[in-house]
């Protein structure tokens, strides 16, 4: 499967293309256009298990309950993918490992993919994203998004990113919650708050902007709901 | 044939920093394959730690021999690997590992049940968080506060204009002043020409009395009784302490962790309700306490504000003598119903007296009160129907 | 210090590369990711009062972060605003410029912050009384809500109000109908703003008031 990503960061798409009878599982909703001979199949689970405990953990990690499995004809096919908010995608290849990706990025993976809900333990109440965590074991391809504009950092050592601003990364690497400052003090009054301090090896995919940060600038200005 | 692992080495000298390979353990040590090569760490001196993402990742180290190398598999299967397991120089780390793991359940109940705890905890003390942040908020602010509000109101109601009134108001004030021992505030009374029986107190001193209210009274002893409940509510700051309560749990931890700007905003816009503001019972309980104090600090009689309560009731139910009240203030008795439970207050100050001033002797105050009424009668608004003095 | 403006006009930010000793001064809550061993230090915004002033009636936080780089290396600190949009910067030599409240988003530190009162016909604009005016030697950058684009004027020109990100200081602001009564009222334009004099302006194509008036009949 090949994956190209285009119109980022503001309003990107992807697009895949398959060779004859190959597969490729997105989440629900995220098709735009595909090939007119591309056969599509809704299901609850991967191809080849998981159910509905899956399923109901996938909803918890912000996904829907349902996916799609395209399957391209003996043609070849290709597929549009794209996702309700304004933002940045991102096609990662992974090895065999796994990516741990923020509850809501998933978009399409390779079949040989596997998507599990991940706990990443209490810290994740203050690290600015939902408290389920999605797992994804490779090889294989993933695609993901994000609102906002998608900037990998390698990490070798320790790196600081804001709450909120996480979009995957590798398993290898663990985070903390921490100051931004040299003291609490100034974390708090600069406006930081917490933030989640990355040591250990390997790659963290930072989103440039979040939806909580808009929608706090937003909000106010709004009607409120009667 | 020992037992293979999937993982992943790091060193800098591989592509990219890592590579992936297999991982296999034997009598002698730990060794990673992959593709280019391949690496051994010794078993004597090597280091096992949890790491990764949510300690997920077994990782070897052997930081005396082959340092800066990293190797670690998600396989934790390999912590039981025989030749691992049955090395004696190894079983520390190893039980190590597994009590991290146990301790990494049960911390997080724990945890759990701590927040609970702490949350039940902070909605029980509420009262005193808010007593923290007003404390935290400067005098000036209150004052300022309550100089805008006053200007409001000053704004669409008639000052009484008259220095005789002027003269009797600061008599019976100081007085009061005597027995008020908070140098933060610097009390002013304002009389407005309003029949309505009220009388109200701004955060920052701003104390108003309506024409009505004095004409209701029937001596200043009375009067400084009511300014004094005024004055304790200005002192204790429960106007101020009244919009923290209303502000939200969230905003008074912010405040209290030194973050004042959400809950002065929240006053800000707030501020324009304390004209009207109906106190909570306790505040309302603390201020009838705090004045009963003031008054006998200043040695003034203070059963006068508990007959003021008798009278302005007595008004309200048509039982009183009416000849010296406006019919219109018998329908506007405001004092009455920002002040509920006049009966049960009555009760209150009378058992103070019997109990904590029994047998003493009180020193008037210097002003003639039938006096005060009558010029003040003349001044205030004439409502029909009622004969000149 | 080496600044690159990415992922414009939708999602742009700014990579900030600092040299040992070198410092740079943002606006709160305006770090995406840095190197972990950047000092951060959080300062008020020119002063308590100017501050508790900036953040009432300007709009602006009271607090500012200030990065400094203390290590023996390069470091990286990442900027972003809250909405999404584009982000330009200004030159400042000795100059100054002034700015709608909310479009800072950081400076190097030769750059100095003040607050202008900018009349009570902007409150009426509900943009706020005082405008934040930057000054010194030094690089500002800034965003909007929206893609950026600089105009010269000279003599006179039409902004929408809720649409000017900033301004040549010398450049009178006054505030009035768009047309008529009628066509304000229905032609959706309401207040605008009125430009005099000669220098460069700043506006952004979309509006955070457009959004939320589109927004507002929706939320039932």
């Amino acid at each position: 499967m090949n994956v190209e990503i285009v119109c980022g960061p503001g309003n990107a798409a992807a697009q895949v293309m398959l060779g004859p009878g190959e597969d490729c599982t997105a989440e629900a909703g995220a098709m735009i256009a595909m090939s007119a001979d591309m056969d599509v199949q809704t299901t609850t689970h991967k191809k080849g298990g998981g159910g509905l405990l899956r399923a109901a953990k996938r909803l918890l990690a912000g996904e829907s309950f349902f996916l799609n499995h395209y399957t391209a004809s003996s043609a070849g096919g290709h597929l549009w993918l794209a996702t309700t908010l304004p933002g940045d995608m991102a096609a990662i290849d992974l090895g065999p490992e796994s990516l741990i990706v923020q509850s809501g990025s998933f978009v399409a993976c390779e079949p040989g993919v596997d998507i599990d809900m991940g706990w990443q333990g209490f810290k994740s109440f203050l690290s600015g994203e939902s408290v389920f965590w999605l797992n994804m074991k490779g090889p294989g391809k993933v695609v993901l998004s994000s609102f906002g504009a998608i900037y990998p950092i390698d990490v070798d050592g320790e790196y600081i990113i804001d709450t909120g601003h996480i979009v995957a990364f590798n398993e290898t690497l663990d985070f903390k919650i921490s100051k931004a400052g040299k003291s609490w003090l100034s974390s708090i009054l600069g406006g930081e708050g917490f933030v989640c301090k990355f040591h250990g090896q390997g790659t963290v995919w930072c989103q440039s902007h979040n939806a909580t940060g808009f929608g706090r600038t937003l909000g106010p200005m709004l009607r409120p709901r009667s | 044939m020992a037992n293979t692992y999937q993982g992943w080495a790091f060193h800098e000298s591989l592509d990219g920093g890592k590579a992936h390979g297999t991982i296999s353990v034997d009598r002698t040590g730990v060794t990673f394959r992959w593709d280019a090569g391949s690496v051994e760490l010794p078993l004597n001196g090597l280091r096992i730690a949890l790491g990764g993402a949510a300690n997920r990742l077994v990782f070897f180290r052997h930081p005396s021999s082959v340092e800066s190398w990293s190797v670690c598999t998600s396989d934790r299967g390999i912590l039981k690997d025989r030749e691992l397991a049955t090395k004696p120089m190894l079983q520390r780390q190893l039980s190590a590992i597994g009590s991290t793991r146990r301790l990494a359940i049960l911390i997080p109940v724990l945890m759990l049940a701590v927040i609970a705890g702490l949350l039940l905890l902070a909605y029980s003390v509420r009262g005193a968080f808010v007593r923290v942040v007003a404390d935290r908020i400067p005098v000036e602010w209150e004052e300022k506060l309550g100089d805008t509000v006053f200007r409001q109101y000053a704004g669409e109601h008639r000052p009484v204009d008259s220095e005789e009134i002027d003269q009797g108001m600061t008599i019976i004030l100081n007085r009061l002043r005597e027995g008020v021992d908070d140098a933060r505030f610097e009390f002013q009374v304002h009389v407005f020409d309003d029949p309505d029986v009220n009388a109200f107190a701004l955060p920052g001193g701003h104390v108003v009395v309506n024409s009505g209210l004095l004409l209701a009274a029937d001596s200043p002893e009375e009067v400084a009784g009511v300014l004094a409940h005024e004055m304790a509510h200005v002192t204790q700051r429960h106007g101020l302490r009244q919009l923290i309560g209303a502000a939200g749990l969230y905003v008074v931890v912010q405040a209290v962790l030194g973050d004042v700007s959400g809950i002065l905003a929240v006053i800000a816009q707030q501020g324009p309700m304390l004209a009207v503001l109906k106190y909570s019972r306790d505040h309302e309980r603390e201020a009838d306490r705090k004045a009963f104090d003031y008054l006998v600090a200043a040695d003034i009689d203070p059963l006068g504000l508990a007959r003021f309560f008798e009278e302005v009731r007595g008004l309200a139910d048509g039982n009183g003598p009416l000849g010296d009240v406006p019919d219109k203030a018998r329908e506007s008795l405001t004092f009455l119903s920002t002040h509920p439970d006049t009966g049960e207050r009555v009760e209150r100050i009378r058992a103070l007296a019997a109990a904590e001033t029994t047998g003493r002797e009180w020193r008037p105050i210097g002003l003639q009160y039938g006096r005060f009424q009558s010029t003040f009668q003349k001044t205030a608004r004439e409502p029909e129907g009622t004969p000149d003095p | 210090m080496n600044t690159e403006i990415v992922g414009g006009p939708a999602f742009a930010h700014i990579h900030v590369d600092l040299e040992p000793g070198e410092s740079i001064i943002a606006e709160s809550d305006s770090m995406a990711s840095m190197s972990a061993d950047l000092d951060m230090v959080a300062k008020f915004n020119g002063g308590f009062f100017k501050a508790l002033f900036k953040k009432f009636l300007g709009g602006e936080s009271m607090f500012v972060n200030v990065f400094t780089n203390n290590t023996k290396g390069v470091r990286r600190v990442t900027l972003v605003q809250a909405t999404p949009g584009d982000i330009g910067s200004l030159e400042l030599d000795g100059s100054s410029y002034c700015f709608q409240p909310g479009a800072y988003i950081c400076s190097t530190p030769g750059v100095h912050l003040g607050v202008q009162w900018a009349g009570f016909r902007s409150l009426i604009a509900r943009e706020g009384l005082f405008r934040l005016k930057v000054s010194g030697k030094g690089t500002v950058f800034f965003g909007a809500y929206g893609a950026l684009k600089q105009k010269e004027i000279q003599g006179e020109y039409i902004v929408d109000t809720s649409h000017l990100v900033a301004y040549d200081p010398g450049i009178k602001l006054r505030i009035q109908l768009a047309g008529g009564i009628f066509s304000s009222l229905f032609g959706g334009e309401g207040l605008v703003t009125r430009l005099e004099g000669t220098g460069s302006v700043v506006i952004q194509t979309r509006s955070l008031s457009g959004l939320v008036g589109w927004l507002n009949p929706k939320l039932r």
